[in-house]
Order: C-alpha cells, then structure tokens, then sequence
C-alpha cells in the first residue's frame, strides 16, 4: 500500500517552507545564469543591489573608525612634538636674528667702504635716560684713533653726530644732531637752500635762517650742506615735518633719519 | 521483492532516459522518464522525498537538456508537489486517471520551464516539449502501469 503522501510526518507549515525553500533555491540558481545587458546575471546584480548598501556603511564606518584611531595615536605625540617643533623655532629665530645682524653689520661696512676711505664700527655703551636726544657713549676712543669732531653715522649711513669730548682710550661721546649744544649746517636737497640745524632735545630739530622766498614742502630731503667745515656735504640728515613761514625766513621742523632707527651700531668716520 | 523489482525499474527509467538523450539526433524520441521516476515517486512517497527526490531528478533533466541548471528542477519540484497532493483523491487503478495526471502534470510542469526558457533566457525551444512530450511520456507511463504485474510491483493502488 501507498504511504500517506499527505502526512509525511511534517506540519503543513513546514511542509510549505520546504517547499518555498526548494523553489527559492532553484529560483536563485537560475536568476544566476539571467545575464543583464551589463554582462552581469540578475543574482550578482540582486546581491550586489543587496550588499552595495551594507558594504558602502561598513566601508564608511570602518573609514571613519581608522581615520579616528589614526587621529587619536598621531593626537598622542603631537604634544610633544608640538614642544620639540617650537624650542626649534626659537633656536631658528635667535639664529635667524644673530645672522640679520651679521649681514646688516656687513653692509653696513660695505656702504661705508665705498663713500669714506677710513672708518670703523662703534656700539654704544651707554645712553643718558634724561636726555636720549643729546649724548651717548661708545665703546672706541683715542686708542682706537678717533678724534674729536670724528663724524658719526648709523649703519644705513644717516647723520647721527660727531665725536665729542671726553673722548677716552677706550670710550668716547657722540653729541647727536637732536642735542641742543652747537648746529649742524644743512640743506634741502632738491633746491639746496641753506641753514642751520639745531637740536631741541626732543626727536626734530628746528632747522633756522632759511630764506622764505624759497618754496619747502613737507616731505622733503634734508642733507648737510658742508658749510661747517665739521660734517661732509651730502649726508643725509632727515626730513622736513613742518613748516612755520615768517616775513622773511621760514622756520622748518627736520626730523633726523636715525630717530626712527636702532642706534647699536655705528660707524665713526676717521679724519673726515 | 517488490522493492528490489521497483528499484530495477526505477533504475531502468533513468538509464533509459540517457540512452535516449544521448542518442537523440538518431532517435528523436521526445519522451520523458525521468518525470515517470517522479510519477511513481510522488503518488507513493510522502513529501520529503517527492520534493527532494524531484528536485534532484529535476536537475538531472536539466544537465541532460544542456539548457539553463535550475529549470526543470523548479518545474519538477512544483508538479511533484501537485501530485504528491492530489494524486490521494484519484482512483489511479484506472488508467485513464493515470494517463490524464501525467499528461496534464508533465504539460504544466513543461510550461512553466517553457515560460523560463523561452520568456526569460530567449531560447528557441521546440513546440514538442509542450505537447508531443507529455503525451509520449503519458503513453509510456500508462502503459508501464497498465499491467497488473506493474501495478503491484509499484504499489500503486
């Protein structure tokens, strides 16, 4: 006799799912050889509809949890290399600033080689608090052949004063242009109309006896004119800030180059 | 006894079924014996076997078609389910019952993979399989059923 066909001892739930099971499986092995216009079979395209989104957010998760990870042990030695990096940089800028030094000493030597024939290279000592638009002390004197009246500059080569006394071996005084004490022969540069320039202790100097039927504009060039039999003729001085017009002469406000300039070094001008 | 006579024919469907296929451009015999195998399995077994032995028969047609693998395994396995089902509400000691279920089982069966291959995979697939088929093979199989001899030995009653 025929076994029960219906039975079989199986639910007809799992009867169904055996089923559903079986044409699923026969369903995907022929969706695997449907071959699509892009040369793919409809189950790679299906798989790949399915896991494309999955892959892409574990791609993504797994992106984000490297880039994290990599962050955090790159975060961890930052510090101190953030540390080494900047004790660095603050070797580099005291080399950088000795080096700019170094060259601005030499060009300094270099201008000054080409104007004057005998020269050379002076620091200031000491400065008088009280009265800095009046006096300073270098560190060359008589030994090192200086003299009184030795003309003095900056290293851009401006006017800064002569050498005045006490003038030791080893040390001797400028007076600047801004010092009240003694004058200082001038000229505007473009139409060289003379003066004299004196100092006011304080940054200008009031430049007097220049003609006023000579036209002086704000801005303008100041050089010494040679007129003192001090200074050569030529050098630059400053500029002209003000201008007061009287009936017959102009009274004019220079103010001097070396003002706005680092006074550390200067060049002494040897038998000028 | 009549197991091992049962298995002998059994056996013999199935290597009557490569004969015929591999010797097919000589033949051209359209029959079907291994859906017979399926015949005789779902009308006696219960459905683990009916499902799992026509899904199994099922993909050997389809290697021995040389078509597309999963086919005639789908095809197979939904008319074994038909028939596992209604084959309890059939007087099949009647031939006519016996020819009727295989002719109409074996046609839908062959639809369906007719539907896939034609529809789906674009083959050019011979109108036999859809009439000349069935008919061949519910001719064969009512005939090896027919006999009383066959009947018993298949348990079929």
């Amino acid at each position: 006799m025929r076994s029960d066909p219906g039975s079989g001892g199986l639910s007809a739930e799992k009867k169904s799912a055996v089923l559903v099971l079986i044409l699923f499986a026969n369903l995907l092995l022929i969706s695997s050889q449907i071959m699509l216009k892009s040369r793919k079979s409809l189950l790679q395209a299906v798989v790949a509809n399915m896991v494309a989104p999955l892959q892409l957010t574990f791609q993504k998760a797994s992106d984000f949890l490297g880039a994290e990870f990599e962050r955090y042990f790159f975060l961890r030695g930052i510090y101190r290399k953030y540390q080494e990096l900047k004790q660095q940089q603050v070797i580099l800028r005291i080399e950088n600033f000795a080096l700019k030094r170094e060259l601005g000493d030499r060009q300094a030597l270099a201008a000054a080689r080409q104007r004057f024939r005998r020269f050379l290279m002076a620091s200031v000592i000491a400065m008088d608090v009280n009265f800095p638009y009046s006096s300073l002390v270098i560190d060359k004197g008589t030994r090192a052949g200086l003299v009184e009246n030795d003309v003095v500059l900056n290293r851009d080569g401006d006017l800064v004063g002569r050498i005045t006394r006490p003038l030791t071996p080893f040390s001797a005084q400028v007076r600047l242009l801004t010092s009240p004490s003694g004058g200082t022969g001038a000229a505007i540069e473009s139409n060289m109309l003379e003066g004299l320039l004196r100092g006011e202790n304080r940054a200008e100097c009031g430049f007097h006896y220049l003609l006023a039927n000579k036209e002086v504009r704000v801005g303008e060039r100041v050089v010494t004119s040679g007129t003192d039999r001090i200074y050569p003729s030529f050098l630059p001085v400053g500029r002209v800030t003000a201008i007061a017009k009287d009936y017959l002469t102009q009274k004019i406000l220079v103010r001097p180059f070396f003002v706005d300039k680092p006074l550390k070094k200067l060049v002494v001008l040897l038998n000028e | 006894m009549n197991r091992r006579w049962r298995t002998i024919l059994l056996v013999l469907l199935v290597v009557g079924q490569l004969a015929i296929s591999r010797h097919y451009q000589a033949l051209r015999f359209n029959v079907d014996l291994l859906y017979l195998v399926i015949f005789f399995i779902a009308i006696r077994s219960s459905f683990m076997p009916t499902i799992i032995g026509a899904a199994l028969i099922g993909f050997l047609s389809d290697y021995l078609s040389g078509g597309v693998m999963g086919v005639f395994s789908f095809s197979r396995t939904l008319a074994a389910y038909m028939l596992n089902t209604i084959s309890r509400f059939l007087d099949l000691k009647k031939n006519i019952f016996v020819f009727l279920l295989i002719l109409v089982s074996l046609f839908l069966s062959n639809l369906v993979a007719f539907v896939f291959l034609v529809l789906v995979f674009q083959m050019k697939v011979a109108t036999g399989l859809l009439l000349l088929q069935p008919l061949s093979t519910a001719v064969i199989g009512t005939i090896l059923l027919g006999t009383k001899k066959a009947k018993s030995l298949l348990d079929v009653s």
